[in-house]
């Protein structure tokens, strides 16, 4: 009998490594600064980052008829062109500081979402 | 300093007073320590209700004069809300978890004051030893009664986001999950102490447990609900540490549930159920200290403050003092019993529980994955969405196997004749179900593994219900009805049993129409111009403006259109506060039209000058069925409580010894045969 749950217990565990191994595999997102960003650019193109910094004030371009958000974001130095094909977020504005996911191609991230912090402390309380 | 602080302060007392007369009481035997003991938890619970009554007073009269208020609240701020605001911050939602403990306890007390439960003192000395670190937090670390000088004209108001109903419940709910889960620790370490580590302390604390598993993962629900409608993304989940941090003590919570029943009807398990209520109380507090200290950054950012340390340090020490325990008693863990069949439930509760312990390592690590890549690599990655569905989609479709199949094993040993017997049917059933959602366009391979199981999991307890039904109306001449209802209070345990196991299907099924079958479009549209999604079809009209007690409303006004014939019209929103302080100037409210099948779910996400306006459009399948699901979980476990609540009512001294449950069902049968 031992010997059966023995054997059953180890594919479980078998199968699970698997996954887990699988899951570890390529899921990693890199949480960047703008600068830590760029200065590691050359590994940076085509993978999957996370980077945090400000908006910059009057960057931001919405053009409504393609659903096309555009801005820069910073970090006082640093300038990163940002691409987002789909709608702002709420609280979405000038000077913020947001998180963006996505990958950085020929020059520009392409966000494929944009989180804002939320500047008051405990904010959503999302728990 | 504030009254209501003080009161904090005699209420610290009498928890450190509850400790020192109930661990003396117990062991000098003497009954009027463990008296007055009780009298203090009382004590504690007036103390600490009066306050947060008083900060409860504070709110609804603006004093400024607090920070707490001020920081939380503003004069426009509606009065639920200003209520609601109590729990909303760090500090206030510390004093309600705080209350919620002494009210527990005292709670508990009441309930036993006539019982002869001889690990009462024993469980009320744990309890309060909780409330003394959680009053310590309250006093030194977290005190909302600080005042603020010189006093405000007005609050800084609190975060729109949280103005919202399901933020009313989702909290408390949560948060009586959480403080739930002391009773059954305190129970475990009780029988660890008194060294009685029979079936007791697990039947004792059986309703406790149950209240705080339904609590909790109802307030799951509602905070996935408010994502829902609140956050305006057309989803309820996204893996981040806030939400992992309430699933894990849900995960452990759920095992534990389940690994009850194995111990009370087989003897083993032993050492599991101690370590699983032990680790379900630490996953709680682990969870409040992911969220508060600061170490993960979530996208919800939180107040860094020394709270996380208080917490780590209050975690280490229920380690240590559970470790020494189990060690301590570990001869009288050992189970009597071994498994002895591969085929039998034993063995299904068993794999059920490590499926649930490993679902809970992969979280647990996805979650603090970046704090310690931080640590080692210096450099934080987190571990995204990806990580997490593609390791839990098969883990959850194998469990939802595990439900499904359950009922066909009996408890030591199940021959392959009866399984066969009772799968047959609802296998032939659930494969041609498969082959017509086949038909009619399902292609998704996981979408028809998980529906397949699904119908597998409802003919298996249909068909069980029904040879039952079969078997009482051939032995007893009854009608249909009154058989079937016979059969289902015989059994009540047990199917209400299954009506949770129906209501986790319902939410399934949802989960694989919101995410496989999802439909978005995003469009910007002239005033009177039209689009479509799904078979919808939308017409843009006007956009109207309303004005409010504290914010101004935009409403986007939309004709729906179904097959030529109109539905009516949604009204997606943007609400703009007026209060000046507070960052947040505006949120997006979805309108949502839900009927049985989908949900349409339309955001204004952005308007121009000209009038024209941005939509995002989604049809969501089945998203309905998560609420419903919901209900249906609470339901069962309602029906179990008030079940057990009447039985020990009427037979005050049930033990149970070996029987399983479905033996229980037939022997009350065979009494009532007699």
């Amino acid at each position: 009998m031992n010997k059966k749950l023995l054997i059953g217990g180890l594919i479980i565990l078998m199968v699970v490594s698997y996954l887990f191994w699988s899951g570890m595999k390529d899921s990693s997102v890199y949480f960047l600064t703008v600068e830590e960003f760029f200065n590691r650019i050359d590994q940076m193109e085509g993978k999957g980052t996370r980077v945090n910094g400000d908006i910059v004030p009057g960057s931001i371009k919405w053009d409504a008829q393609n659903i096309l958000l555009t801005f820069q974001l910073t970090d006082g130095k640093n300038v990163m062109n940002v691409r987002h094909n789909g709608v702002a977020p709420d609280t979405f504005s000038e000077g913020l500081a947001v998180v963006v996911e996505g990958k950085y191609e020929n020059g520009t991230f392409n966000a494929t979402q944009i989180m804002t912090k939320c500047p008051s402390k405990y904010e959503a309380k999302k728990e | 300093m504030s009254f209501g602080y003080y009161l904090l302060l005699l209420a610290f007392i009498a928890s450190a007073y509850t400790i020192w007369a109930g661990a003396s009481g117990i062991k000098l035997n003497r009954k009027s320590l463990i008296k007055n003991a009780q009298i203090a938890i009382y004590g504690q619970c007036a103390f600490v209700t009066l306050s947060i009554l008083l900060l409860a007073y504070a709110f609804v009269t603006r004093d400024f004069s607090i920070e707490y208020v001020a920081d939380y609240s503003d004069r426009s701020l509606p009065l639920i809300y200003t209520l609601s605001a109590v729990y909303a911050g760090q500090d206030g939602s510390l004093l309600f978890w705080t209350w919620l403990l002494t009210a527990f306890n005292a709670l508990f007390i009441f309930v036993n004051r006539k019982s002869d439960d001889e690990f009462k003192p024993y469980v009320f000395t744990v309890h309060s030893a909780v409330t003394f670190s959680f009053l310590i937090l309250a006093i030194y670390t977290s005190n909302p009664f600080k005042k603020l000088s010189p006093v405000p004209p007005d609050g800084f108001g609190l975060n729109p986001l949280l103005q919202n109903p399901e933020m009313i419940f989702h909290p408390p709910s949560l948060f009586l999950g959480f403080v739930g889960f002391t009773v059954p620790f305190a129970y475990a370490l009780a029988a660890l102490i008194k060294g009685n580590l029979s079936t007791e302390w697990l039947d004792r604390s059986r309703n406790w447990t149950l209240f705080a598993w339904i609590a909790l993962t109802i307030g799951n629900l509602l905070g996935a609900q408010w994502a829902y409608v609140e956050l305006g993304w057309g989803g309820y989940w996204a893996w981040d540490p806030v939400e992992n941090a309430s699933l894990l003590p849900w995960l452990t919570g759920t095992a534990f549930v389940h690994s009850v029943m194995v111990q009370k009807s087989r003897k083993m398990m032993k050492i599991w159920n101690v370590v699983l209520s032990i680790l379900t109380f630490l996953l709680t507090i682990l969870g409040t200290f992911i969220t508060r200290s600061g170490i993960i950054s979530s996208v919800h950012a939180f107040g860094e403050s020394n709270l996380g340390t208080l917490f780590l340090v209050l975690m280490g020490f229920v380690v240590f003092v559970s470790v020494f325990l189990i060690i301590f008693r570990w001869s009288e863990l050992k189970s009597a019993k071994r498994i002895e069949f591969l085929l039998s439930r034993d063995v299904s509760f068993l794999v059920n529980n490590l499926i649930f312990i490993v679902l809970l390592i992969v979280i647990l690590v996805g979650t603090l994955y970046p704090a310690f890549s931080e640590l080692f690599i210096g450099q934080q990655i987190t571990k995204g969405e990806d990580y997490f569905n593609r390791i839990s989609v098969p883990i959850g479709i194998f469990l939802l196997f595990l439900l499904s199949i359950c009922p066909i094993f009996s408890w030591r040993q199940t021959t392959g004749k009866n399984i066969i017997k009772k799968l047959l049917y609802p296998f032939i059933v659930s494969i041609f179900f498969v082959f017509i959602l086949f038909i009619m366009g399902v292609h998704h391979f996981k979408s028809m593994l998980t529906l397949g199981i699904s119908s597998l999991a409802v003919m298996i307890i249909g068909v069980e219900i029904y040879a039952n039904l079969i078997n009482r109306m051939a032995s007893k001449n009854e009608y249909f009805l009154i058989s079937l209802i016979h059969v289902l209070k015989l059994n009540t345990r047990r199917y209400a049993g299954y009506l949770i196991h129906i209501g986790v299907i319902l939410i399934y099924l949802a989960i694989v129409g919101t995410t496989v079958y999802k439909n978005e479009t995003e469009i910007t549209l002239q005033k009177g111009e039209e689009a479509v999604i799904g078979k919808y079809r939308l017409v843009y009209n006007r956009m109207g403006e309303r004005r409010n007690s504290n914010k101004d409303v935009l409403i986007a006004e939309l004709d729906v259109f179904k097959d030529f014939k109109k539905l009516g019209t949604v009204e997606p929103r943007r609400n703009f506060y007026r209060s000046t302080m507070g960052q947040i100037r505006y949120t997006t409210e979805v309108a949502v039209r839900s009927n049985l099948k989908e949900d349409l779910y339309v955001i204004l996400a952005s308007y121009q000058e000209d009038e024209s306006a941005t939509f995002v459009l989604m049809v969501n399948p089945l998203q309905i069925w998560m609420w419903i699901g919901g209900g249906v979980i609470a339901l069962g476990v309602f029906i179990i409580i008030v079940h057990s609540i009447k039985n020990n009512k009427t037979e005050p001294k049930q033990v149970q010894t070996n029987s399983t449950i479905a033996d229980n069902g037939k022997r009350k049968r065979r009494k009532k045969g007699r």
